[in-house]
């Protein structure tokens, strides 16, 4: 179980002003700004849950995690990761934990990922019967195994994020983090590593933290999302309740028979739902359910639509709107 | 011995053998550059003076000199420059805290392998030279002083990685340190009598060179292997030993202050 208590996170940046004199001033004096990257978050995670963490870029989602790991100290506040304060940095809670980052490589560039996975099955002190079976499922799993004597530095994106993935679980760790794990991967690989993450989670049932801006990740993964913003969250509950928190809103998509500009769009009235463009020959309109009869039929008269279609909000949208317009929490 | 401290050493000599092309770079290249410059300009001073001996040295002695003093400064530094910072600077440290292993065991090892890379290095080439060159009268390199010499190469190995860690815990606090361990390593070449033999130096420097580590870093440990100066072991254990524990106390504190700092950016 993880449990967060007003933890608070600031930091201290750098200003220069710019241009040439900016760059002599810096060299005498600088000025500093605090930043804050969380506050007060409060948060409780129980046994095997899958939690997504979502937020715009810099709204501190990697910040908590990196207070959770044990990587940073936080401002104020507490945590407790299953029974340890994490930046004490006990070996028994490391040794349960895993962090992936798909930004970041963790294994040992210059070697074979076989090479780091010996090395971590000494640091993780994993007996060796259970490292090999492991080894030989979570390849298999992955379907990685003909790449494990390639030197990590060789392997594709989508290689390397399934040997970071076969690394940070072969010591079957309680809770795992995964910061944009599926990031600048193909279709195929996000579809596989989530596919891998679900069928592990079915069968180990670990806390599994996640953060991605794809929001595949987070609709086929969590059943509970957490919205940070600004460092605070704004929504913490379970994903389908964001939908009815927001009303049960609707996409309107139409297919036009000439092409239209953006200029175009003015025409519809704004008091019955926000309209888009697609590309230059269709466009959306996002709205209520109850306001959909008066939106098509402006859509009609004002546009020359060839196809209709309606569909239930995308995920996506919704909590883009939560995040710009706010929501009280749960 | 924890089994990953066994693996850590393999995965650093792995590392080292990965690249063909660096590995034999690194293992004549660079060295065989400053060999040469020394030999000439030394070679050019006693031809132009009409030099048999200098301060107690032939052109022989002197060129042997020139080929320990630098290999030893390269043992005990085994490429160090930026080990820790770049890692703070990237957020590679970050694999450090996740892992349970101990950070500075963990780079310890990753340095030690460098640094025994080198001093086969420093033997392979010695060998060489006794073998073309002969061994200089005023020296006698034995089993005794090729032993005392490894242990030293081992104490300092364990000083000069406290010396150079808790300057490289700045990093959590400065945007860059690079230029700072520049100069450190050009102070301990020059002050360790790597770049000129320390008898060279002016006679007001000698109490100054005695306190500071540097000395008995590279200029005494030489000397050892040279065969000579065997009376200044206890001084040079005595120094070494008291700036090792000075550096030591000054990492760990280093360390506690600067993880309040680190901000895992890159990550």
């Amino acid at each position: 179980m993880i449990k967060v208590e007003n933890i608070t996170q600031t930091f201290k940046v750098a200003e220069k002003e710019p241009g040439f004199m900016g760059s002599l001033k810096g060299l005498v004096k600088r000025k500093w700004m605090t930043k804050y990257a969380l506050k007060n978050i409060n948060l409780e995670i129980q046994s095997g849950e899958i939690v997504g963490l979502i937020g715009a870029n810099g709204a501190g989602k990697t910040t908590l995690i990196k207070i959770l790991t044990g990587i940073i100290y936080p401002t104020a506040g507490k945590a407790s990761v299953i029974g340890y304060n994490p930046w004490e940095r006990d070996n028994r809670l490391r040794r349960k934990v895993s962090l992936i980052m798909g930004q970041k490589a963790q294994l040992w560039w210059d070697l074979p990922a076989m090479d780091c996975f010996y090395l971590l099955k000494d640091i993780y002190q994993i007996p060796d019967n259970e490292f090999h079976a492991d080894l030989k499922n979570l390849a298999e799993k992955l379907n990685i195994s003909h790449q494990l004597k390639v030197q990590v530095r060789s392997l594709s994106l989508g290689e390397r994020m399934k040997v970071e993935l076969m690394a940070a679980l072969l010591h079957r760790p309680e809770i795992i983090f995964l910061d944009e794990p599926t990031i600048g991967l193909d279709i195929s690989s996000q579809k596989a590593i989530r596919k891998f993450l679900r069928d592990y989670h079915t069968e180990y049932k670990p806390i599994i933290i996640l953060t991605s801006h794809y929001m595949e990740d987070i609709e086929e993964l969590c059943d509970r999302v957490v919205i940070v913003k600004e460092g605070q969250i704004i929504y913490d509950g379970d994903l389908d309740k964001i939908v009815n928190k927001m009303g049960q809103e609707k996409t309107i998509y139409a297919h036009l028979k000439n092409k239209i500009s953006i200029h175009d769009l003015n025409q519809f009235p704004a008091t019955l739902g926000s309209i888009s463009i697609v590309d230059e020959m269709s466009l959306k309109i996002n709205t209520k359910s109850e306001l959909i009869p008066g939106a098509v039929t402006e859509l009609l008269a004002k546009f020359p639509v060839m196809d209709l279609n309606i569909e239930a909000q995308d995920i996506s949208d919704t909590i883009e709107k939560l995040m710009k317009e706010g929501i009280s929490k749960t | 011995m924890k089994p990953w401290i066994k693996s850590i050493f393999l995965m650093e000599v792995k590392n080292i053998l990965t690249y063909r092309f660096e590995f034999w770079m690194n293992f004549l290249g660079g060295t065989a550059a400053n060999f040469l410059i020394a030999y000439f300009l030394w070679n050019f001073i006693f031809e132009a003076q009409g030099l048999t001996t200098l301060n107690g040295y032939s052109i022989q002695g002197m060129t042997l000199y020139y080929l320990i003093a630098p290999l030893t400064l390269r043992v005990m530094d085994a490429d160090s420059m930026g080990f820790i910072s770049r890692e703070v600077y990237d957020g590679s440290l970050n694999k450090y805290l996740i892992y349970p292993v101990e950070i500075f065991i963990y780079k310890w090892i990753s340095y030690m392998v460098r640094g025994c890379f080198y001093l086969l290095q420093l033997f392979v080439l010695l060998g060489f030279f006794l073998l073309i060159v002969g061994a200089p009268k005023e020296f006698s390199i034995t089993p005794t002083s090729i032993g005392i010499f490894l242990g030293f190469a081992t104490l300092i190995m364990v000083v000069y990685f406290f010396m150079v860690a808790s300057i490289e815990m700045i990093s959590f606090w400065a945007d860059n340190i690079w230029s700072l361990r520049v100069f450190v390593f050009l102070l301990v070449s020059f002050l360790g009598g790597s770049a000129i033999p320390l008898s060279f130096f002016p006679e007001w420097s000698m109490p100054i060179l005695k306190i500071l580590p540097f000395r008995s870093m590279v200029y005494l440990p030489t000397q050892f292997l040279l065969g000579k100066h065997f009376e200044l072991i206890g001084e040079a254990l005595l120094t070494l030993s008291l700036w090792g524990i000075g550096f030591c106390l000054a990492l760990n504190f280093l360390w506690k202050k600067g993880m309040k700092q680190y901000t895992g950016v890159g990550m």
